[in-house]
């Protein structure tokens, strides 16, 4: 592998990311009435797809009128209309949620389009495969086709209209090169890398302008290599060239993303996946793999999100690339094992070639681009509630006094399949709004003249599981403090926990406080905490293993917390392990907070003993190193063999993280110095300032164990 | 050694045959990326000979276990001082036999017993957990402390028994022992890292409690032997820091083939930050 990477961007690219991160291109954004712009909506009963369209359409009419170039620039589209019309109104949305489930914002969202297919042949032919197919649904008198082809039809009309737009103004404006690539794409399919590159660009922001949010981007390397290759036998580019064009595409995503916020800003799902393998199992890294490694090193910053696809066959030189970006502290690459991910999604029933092709959504959710129409983060469990509820049973008690261990784990187990029964409950009755732009980019979905909101190959629910090491902590606290020493009773333990550890209510509370956080925790390659930790998995697995959703998929749990690691923790009083009231749970699959841990080493084996496959949804094991472990030359080196380490024990993702609590709490304190200092929330990089103070304390306290110490 | 409540004792592993050897250790820690070739874990053995006055270890120098107390985490509730009367008084060190009766009690987790026995097999057994991370690195387990030579028994064994599973084994040492147990136990390690701080005898026992001459001559014992080895030298302001001192260090080993140069470490900021949690001051008397 040639390490040619320049310490810095060119001259141009430099001024350009100065000009994004300085958020200069918010002066051109305006806000738009759109009760006056959109007076007579489309029938939300009759028209699902109208309705979505007229937005798309609307949104992009007034992108048309005001094209704006950023300086230097050579990927054109920039967001102008600050807010988008909503879908619904609030009593339209209070209606369908009367009588139907609709998650978050209630539209198709947290998928990964297939781009690739668009860009090939481009538009036009896309249009005219939409106008056959209409002719034959208005033949047919199918009401559900017609709204939906003729909503895409629209769609692809709005995009090609706002892109002349834009080819006109370049022309005007005498941005030859643009004004060129414009007149090939999005008309016509992509001949070049920048060409391809332009063409993602308006997909992508007309997707975010059609409601559809956590838009993935795909396997990028494996996306544009055709082009870059075709450029590099033309000539058109060297090795040095494509780079900077990887690097001007990905500062491209950071332009409006500050207007795509999630949860917290930074949460905005723009996460592309790299390396991995072919329909055949073969490696598929090339040249885009690295070159987009090398690229957001230039970059720094926090969009694309950079996931890599790692197996036992994967190259050292490109592990150790991909850990320089971890050097830097951007928080990314996350990691996916390939030799775990495949054959657990293989195990849910994807095709092997499907499986092959995964990738991620917005976050670490697992899906395969064009045909998932999955909904990977439909609900989550909580672990540690479970076993607070079984705690506080009346079977609990029965066990204790009989001293039956395994007892209390079956009422556990009991626990975890209530829960699931009353989560599928919940989602029998589930409805989603259309996005006729996503479906286009669907595979199939024309052929089939319905919205991906009706269906596709893959219709499965993603489960996620809140608190891991906090559960299997307590659950072996209990083992060893209620049963096998028999300090304490459950009854008396419940009202303890509620009491917060009150040592001035209860006496043995402080001995319990101090016997418990002792105790062997998940995470030290411990075999006790870790059995459990394998049942618990299990159990987990087991819980949702043969359910089918309402829309004929499956169930797919994972390990993964998103949110809810906040959430969850709020919903309880102390727990078990010793973690007090209002104390947050680790983010997705890490050791609980504050315990002692001898290592990453350690973290690695003991995650990594369960059986991954079975909980293959998507949730990183996390790990967080001090930044001094780089502050050797061979730190890097020995960074990389841990994530082969990872890869060899059978761990199915991880996020390593290049962190400094000195710096996070003077970040705290002086925000104004700190404005680019990047951290990792929860399966997403973002700025640390710009995050709510919850979600900041949690990541300091993350930094508390910090390896190595 | 992070401030976290630890396990006062190790794991309890079944022992698979008896050892007559005992080692005190205070500190097993995983992926010390400073301490050789590849990944490696390290083992602390508590106990020195030295007393360097800006020694950052300072609970590795006891060779005794000793309690340590995060008087910062302390809140005050009393529940130690109902178990001993020692707790927290203000001369415990003198009181305090370091039962660890107090540790398990402390919901605060203020309270850390450092350094606890082991046995050989016992600590193999931990270590070869992590085999293939040590083989598909290079990497393996480094003797540091404290002072490995201060428990050459123990260390001998270790070595012995680890290099019998494959395991590269390297030793840290201030090379502040007999000749016979210098010998012996550098012939059982696969590289030695070597501190060597002050040569002039007379400021070595100003700084480090000892006279350098025993240092300096197991130093030449090592430079004979043709073990592989890395001289390190912790820079100290106004100690031994001048151009001259490092010169005079590197003349040491100049045209020794099995040297693999000199390291000079920068002086650690945070030098006297655990002092406090031994009820000791911090006073270096650096010029």
């Amino acid at each position: 592998m040639t390490a040619s990477t320049p310490a810095s961007l060119s001259e141009r690219l430099t001024a350009l990311r100065d000009f994004i991160v300085a958020k200069k291109q918010a002066a051109f954004r305006r806000d738009v009435d759109w009760d006056v712009a959109l007076p007579n909506r489309a029938d939300l009963t009759t028209a699902r797809c109208a309705r979505a369209a007229e937005g798309l359409v609307a949104v992009l009419a007034e992108e048309s009128k005001t094209p704006v170039f950023l300086p230097g620039e050579r990927i054109a589209l920039t967001r102008t209309v600050r807010n988008l019309p909503s879908r619904c109104s609030e009593a339209e949305t209070a209606e369908l949620r009367k009588s139907a489930y609709l998650h978050e914002a209630g539209v198709v969202f947290n998928v990964s389009p297939n781009y690739a297919a668009t860009i090939r042949v481009g538009l036009d032919a896309r249009r005219a495969e939409i106008v056959e197919r209409l002719e034959r649904a208005q033949a047919e008198s199918d009401a559900e086709g017609i709204d939906f082809l003729t909503a895409a039809r629209d769609s692809v009309d709005a995009i090609l209209r706002l892109a002349e737009s834009y080819r006109a103004a370049a022309e005007k404006a005498g941005l030859t090169e643009i004004a060129a690539t414009l007149a090939q794409v999005p008309r016509r399919g992509a001949r070049t890398l920048l060409e391809a590159f332009q063409f993602f660009r308006i997909l992508h922001y007309s997707l975010w302008c059609e409601g559809a949010y956590h838009n993935g981007v795909g396997r990028f390397d494996q996306i544009f290599a055709p082009y870059l290759a075709a450029d590099l036998a033309a000539g058109r580019l060297d090795r040095d060239g494509a780079r900077e064009l990887v690097a001007e595409f990905f500062l491209s995503f950071n332009r409006d993303s500050d207007l795509y916020i999630g949860v917290q800003q930074g949460d905005n799902g723009q996460s592309l996946m790299l390396g991995g393998c072919d329909s055949t199992g073969a490696d598929a890294s090339n040249l885009l793999t690295e070159l987009a490694l090398e690229a957001c090193g230039q970059n720094r910053l926090i969009d694309p999100k950079i996931n890599l696809r790692v197996s036992s066959a994967t190259s050292f030189d490109l592990l150790k690339k991909a850990t320089e970006l971890t050097r830097l502290g951007l928080g990314f690459p996350q990691y996916a094992n390939d030799d775990v991910v495949i054959p657990g999604l293989v195990k849910l029933g994807y095709d092997l070639a499907d499986a092959r092709n995964y990738t991620v959504a917005a976050c670490w959710e697992f899906v395969i681009p064009g045909v998932g129409s999955d909904v990977p983060n439909v609900a989550a469990v909580s672990f540690p509630a479970a076993v607070d509820a079984v705690l506080r049973s009346a079977e609990a008690t029965q066990a204790a006094e009989t001293n039956d261990f395994d007892a209390f784990l079956a009422l556990f187990r009991a626990e975890l399949f209530r829960r699931a029964d009353e989560i599928a409950k919940s989602l029998e009755r589930f409805d989603v709004l259309p996005c006729p732009l996503v479906s286009l980019l669907c595979d199939g979905r024309v052929e089939a003249a319905r919205d991906a909101a009706s269906g596709g190959k893959y219709v499965n629910f993603g489960i996620h599981g809140t608190g891991v090491a906090p559960a299997v902590d307590s659950l072996f606290a209990i083992k060893r403090l209620v049963f096998d020493e028999k300090l304490v009773a459950p009854a008396r333990f419940v009202e303890i926990l509620d009491a917060d550890f009150a040592a001035e209510r209860f006496p043995e509370a402080a001995e319990l406080l101090a016997r418990t956080r002792r105790l062997p925790k998940m995470g030290n390659d411990e075999p006790e905490p870790d059995a459990l930790a394998v049942r618990v998995l299990a159990d987990f697995a087991d819980s949702w293993e043969g359910r089918r959703n309402s829309r004929g998929g499956v169930f797919r749990p994972g390990t993964g917390s998103a949110m809810y690691y906040l959430w969850h923790a709020n919903e309880l009083p102390a727990s078990p392990d010793g973690r007090r009231r209002g104390e947050p749970f680790p983010a997705n699959y890490a050791p609980s907070l504050g315990v002692p841990i001898r290592g990453p080493v350690g973290v690695v084996a003991s995650f990594a003993k369960p059986d991954l496959t079975r909980v293959v949804n998507g949730g990183p094991l996390t790990l967080e190193l001090h930044d001094s472990v780089f502050s050797f030359d061979d730190g890097l080196e020995k960074v990389a063999r841990l994530v082969q380490f990872f890869v060899k024990r059978g761990g199915a993702q991880m996020q390593l993280n290049a962190v400094n609590r000195d710096r996070l709490l003077d970040a705290q304190k002086n925000p104004e110095k700190y404005r680019n200092l990047i951290v990792r929330v929860w399966g997403w990089s973002g700025y640390f300032v710009e995050l709510d103070r919850p979600y900041q304390d949690q990541i300091i306290r993350r930094a508390e164990t910090t390896f190595p110490t | 050694m992070s401030d976290f409540p630890r396990e006062t004792a190790a794991p309890a592993v079944s022992e698979r045959r008896p050892s007559p050897v005992r080692g005190l250790i205070f500190e097993v820690r995983e992926f010390a990326v400073h301490d050789g070739p590849g990944v490696r874990t390290s083992v602390f053995f508590k106990g020195c000979p030295l007393r360097c006055r800006w020694c950052h270890n300072p609970e590795s120098q006891a060779p005794t276990p000793e309690l340590l107390l995060n008087r910062s985490r302390c809140s005050g509730c009393s529940v130690c001082e109902k178990i001993c009367d020692a707790a927290l008084s203000p001369d415990r060190r003198s009181k305090c036999v370091a039962c660890g009766r107090c540790v398990d009690r402390c919901p605060q987790g203020a309270r850390n017993l450092c350094g606890w026995e082991t046995d050989v097999p016992t600590l193999v057994e931990r270590l070869l957990r992590q085999r293939d991370l040590f083989e598909l690195s290079g990497g393996g387990v480094t003797l540091t402390g404290g002072e490995p030579l201060f428990q050459p028994e123990f260390a001998v064994e270790l070595a012995r028994a680890l290099r019998r599973e494959q395991i590269h084994v390297a030793l840290e040492t201030c090379g502040f022992a007999s000749s016979n147990v210098f010998d012996a136990l550098t012939a059982e390690v696969d590289l030695v890292y070597f501190d060597v701080k002050i040569l002039d005898p007379a400021r070595s026992r100003r700084w480090l409690g000892v006279d350098s001459a025993p240092i300096l001559a197991n130093l030449r014992r090592l430079c004979a032997s043709g073990r592989p080895f890395v001289v390190r030298t912790p820079l100290i302001p106004g100690v031994n820091d001048s151009a001259e001192e490092r010169a005079a260090v590197e003349r040491l080993v100049d045209g020794v083939p099995s040297a693999f140069g000199v390291e000079f470490l920068p002086y650690n900021v945070a030098a006297g930050a655990k002092y406090a949690l031994l009820d000791r001051d911090f006073d270096p008397d650096l010029p």
